[in-house]
């Protein structure tokens, strides 16, 4: 048991740059994990205040005695969607697997430490999201001692089920993965399909409870009610735990613990008894992997050949793909929406509201959403940064980056042409169906397209400039550098202060103003100032030289 | 190989000096080489060969010093000492998300090689190195010898008139290894300088023209291959002169 210790140990260390947060002597790089932990904090406080805004909001409906099922559906799909993008490099073709494999210990416990670790995240993010769901609700369902005792125990075990799943579906995506050759792009938009329908889900259920009326409220309650019994439907756990947790059935408790145990016992038992086999079948590569040799395409210019290759960067990594391109696609598809919808979409919008909210003064919704969309659009823009985390990407490649002939403007230039392709290629096509389908006045239509493309000029230029002055080319898992770095964060952050700063004044301007024409002034110039830092920030970028 | 006529020395390096954070790494290094010559450089584990090389391919900033490409400086003029010159660093890592093909027709692109030109190279050193029928896969498929020779062919797709390589041998089967000697000596007859730097003692021995001998950053012994060793092998020299090093730091 030392021995399974000693490794558990190590994996905890190596969790979230642990070790290297409290050994290094490297002030700045301690400095930047301090950042990151607090961001992490942040982040945890703002995803719990939401989770406790949705069982108050669950409550006031009248659905508390729904939110068990809902809490654990939701830890479910979040345990294994953590789960399933840490699996794969956690478990199968690890950097470390043949100096793991050649110490003198059992494999399971090799096993066993590795999916410790993956479970304590997934418990962390499950007590995150399930605490606050349980707290802001449960009062009102009038749960006893045992209920709380059950409610807690749920959430220690959630994570079980989905981890074993999660685990099987990750061994899968890794051994098609080595297989297929475009198996990371499939993997990425797959992800990003998923992540956008979520999102659209979470869009969907998250609606104001305050503004409806007490039939819609009824309504409301009555829809909560319907979705948690479809949950504990299709998911067999969150049908128990609701049953434990409200009817107090120790049979379901048990049951659910049980179940639980049972498949985390037999996910270990089972990795551990192929996990040999299974690394030698995700490593090996095909017999029948390559195409017909090739002698060289047609030559590019260079900055084409680098776009290319920081397109298809995106392209290959399932987590950049994910995590950036969330943003354009749900602004090209809320600008599809607007299309398809037509201007009948802000009656329907302003029929849903309360007698008086749909008007302010002499101001219509029309004119908000005119001085307002074009800033939704750059929201979107500014959260698909590509370029933030682009150079770090270069990772133990970079020496290519470092020795081609080309300057500092052309290999940093081609990563914020990058971005402008990816995120603002999208959105400005959605932005565009928008002003054509609401029938906007040519002057705010103008603004449709100019806002977004300036906020992603100044996204994608700070995030470059950010990340050349901050890279970190040692990562071993390109999460690390498109999830937790601080380029990322900044940018994003800079991005998205900019098109909430630019929403609040043109809205302010409409409302204060009356016009749609004073709001396109303020975000034309808005976008003037965005452009304008854009220019001096990419000036400032194509100076520094790349290189340690 | 041997009857270098040119006067402007083809890398010529000028109390170049590094350090990183307090520790000085090197320290008023000084060396150069014609062009048409080999020059080898050796020495112990974090002597500062990779130091050295990484600043004069143009990957890493250096405190003082100059280094000169061709006469040209590699501060004032980066793009264009790096046009003439190709390295191949001591790990091959390269895009894995391409595949060999198309990292080699990145690096055309990169260097500006026209397509007549990069389909005879590429068709003629993958042949040559036995890559010919993998140039259509991921790289990330590649073992760490076929990455060490992906990363040589897009060296040698501009013709380089400086061919820099960190412990070029690691990794290459012997054949391989055969291939690249080849090679080394007919860029050099082709008139290109080539520095290298390498822990195989009997190769560096053999192909060079000339080499220096790193210790704690500082050259300790360089010149014509011959005069270098004298009677003894470059082994020999090298051990002993490590063991005075030792001693000498004892």
């Amino acid at each position: 048991m030392a021995k399974l210790a000693a490794l558990l140990r190590v994996q905890a260390l190596g969790a979230f740059g642990l070790n290297a947060a409290i050994r290094s002597t490297d002030v700045r790089r301690r400095m930047t994990l301090a950042g990151m932990a607090l961001l992490f904090v942040l982040v945890g406080v703002v995803m719990a205040v939401y989770c406790y805004a949705t069982g108050a909001a669950m409550a006031s409906v009248g659905a508390a005695s729904s939110v068990p099922s809902f809490a654990v559906f939701a830890g479910s799909c979040a345990a294994a969607a953590a789960s399933l993008l840490k699996a794969g490099g956690a478990l199968f073709g690890f950097k470390d697997y043949d100096t793991v494999m050649a110490l003198p210990v059992p494999t399971w416990q090799v096993v066993l430490s590795r999916l410790a670790s993956l479970y304590a995240m997934a418990a962390l993010l499950c007590a995150v999201l399930m605490v606050p769901l349980y707290v802001a609700s449960l009062p009102a369902a009038g749960v006893g001692v045992a209920g709380w005792l059950a409610a807690l125990l749920s959430m220690v075990l959630v994570p079980a089920i989905p981890l074993a799943l999660a685990v099987a579906v990750a061994f899968l995506v890794s051994l098609v993965a080595s297989r297929m050759r475009h198996a990371q792009a499939v993997a990425g938009i797959a992800g990003l399909v998923l992540v956008v329908a979520l999102v659209v889900a979470m869009g969907g259920l998250s609606q104001p409870s305050s503004a409806l009326g007490g039939d819609a409220q009824a309504a409301l309650g009555q829809a909560v009610a319907s979705f948690a019994a479809f949950a504990s439907g299709l998911w067999l756990p969150a049908g128990w735990v609701q049953a434990a947790v409200i009817q107090g059935q120790p049979l379901a408790l048990a049951l659910f613990a049980a179940a639980s145990v049972a498949c985390a016992t037999l996910c270990v038992a089972v990795v551990s008894r192929f996990f040999e086999r299974l690394n030698a079948a995700v490593s090996s590569p095909a017999s029948s992997r390559g195409r017909r040799a090739t002698f060289g395409q047609q030559p590019r210019n260079p900055v084409r050949a680098l776009v290319e290759k920081e397109l298809r960067l995106v392209l290959s990594t399932p987590i950049y793909l994910m995590n950036m391109g969330i943003g354009p696609v749900l602004g090209f598809a809320v600008g599809c929406a607007c299309f398809v919808a037509g201007p009948s979409l802000l009656s329907t919008v302003a029929e849903s509201l309360p007698a008086g909210a749909g008007a302010l003064g002499s101001v219509t919704l029309e004119g908000l959403a005119a001085a307002g969309l074009p800033w939704v659009f750059a929201f979107c823009a500014a959260t698909g940064v590509t370029s933030s985390c682009s150079v770090s990407l270069e990772g133990s490649a970079r020496w290519i980056m470092e020795t081609v002939p080309q300057p500092t403007s052309v290999v940093l230039g081609s990563k914020v042409l990058a971005n402008l392709l990816f995120a603002g290629a999208p959105i400005l096509t959605g932005a565009a169906l928008a002003a054509v389908g609401l029938h906007v006045p040519p002057v705010s239509a103008a603004m449709f397209l100019l806002v977004p493309a300036a906020v992603t000029c100044f996204s994608a230029c700070l995030g470059a400039f950010l990340n050349a002055r901050m890279p970190n080319y040692g990562w071993k898992s390109a999460y690390e550098v498109v999830k937790r770095s601080v380029p990322v964060m900044a940018a994003l952050l800079g991005g998205i202060v900019l098109s909430i700063a630019g929403l609040a004044a043109s809205c302010a301007c409409t409302v204060l103003a009356g016009g749609a024409v004073d709001a396109a002034l303020v975000s034309a110039a808005v976008s003037a100032v965005a452009l304008a830092a854009a220019a001096a920030i990419a000036r400032t970028a194509f100076r520094m030289p790349l290189g340690d | 190989m041997k009857s270098a006529g040119a006067r402007v020395p083809m890398l010529e390096v000028r109390g170049f000096s590094k350090s990183y954070g307090r520790k000085k790494v090197i320290e008023d290094l000084s060396l150069e080489v014609m062009p048409g010559r080999i020059f080898g450089f050796v020495g112990p584990n974090g002597a500062g060969k990779s130091t050295l090389i990484r600043s004069i391919v143009g990957a890493q900033r250096f405190d003082g010093g100059q280094v000169l490409i061709d006469g040209m400086s590699v501060t004032e003029h980066p793009v264009r000492c790096k046009a003439v010159v190709a390295y191949v660093p001591d790990n091959p890592d390269v895009y894995d998300y391409l595949t060999g093909g198309q990292y080699l027709s990145f690096m055309a692109d990169m260097f500006g090689v026209g397509k007549a030109v990069r389909e005879r190279r590429i068709r003629s050193y993958s042949d040559r190195l036995g890559l010919t029928g993998r140039l259509g896969e991921l790289v990330s498929a590649y073992s760490h010898g076929m990455r060490q020779k992906l990363v040589l062919i897009g060296a040698l797709m501009h013709d380089p008139k400086l061919l820099v390589l960190d412990e070029p041998f690691v990794g290459l089967d012997p054949q391989a290894a055969f291939d690249l000697k080849q090679i080394m000596a007919e860029l050099a007859r082709s008139g290109s300088a080539i520095f290298f730097s390498s822990h195989v003692l009997e190769v560096v021995e053999k192909l060079c023209d000339e080499v220096a001998i790193i210790q704690n950053g500082a050259i300790v012994r360089a010149g014509a291959t011959e005069a270098v060793c004298g009677d003894e092998s470059l082994e020999s020299v090298f051990l002993s002169l490590a063991r005075e090093g030792g001693e000498g730091r004892g």
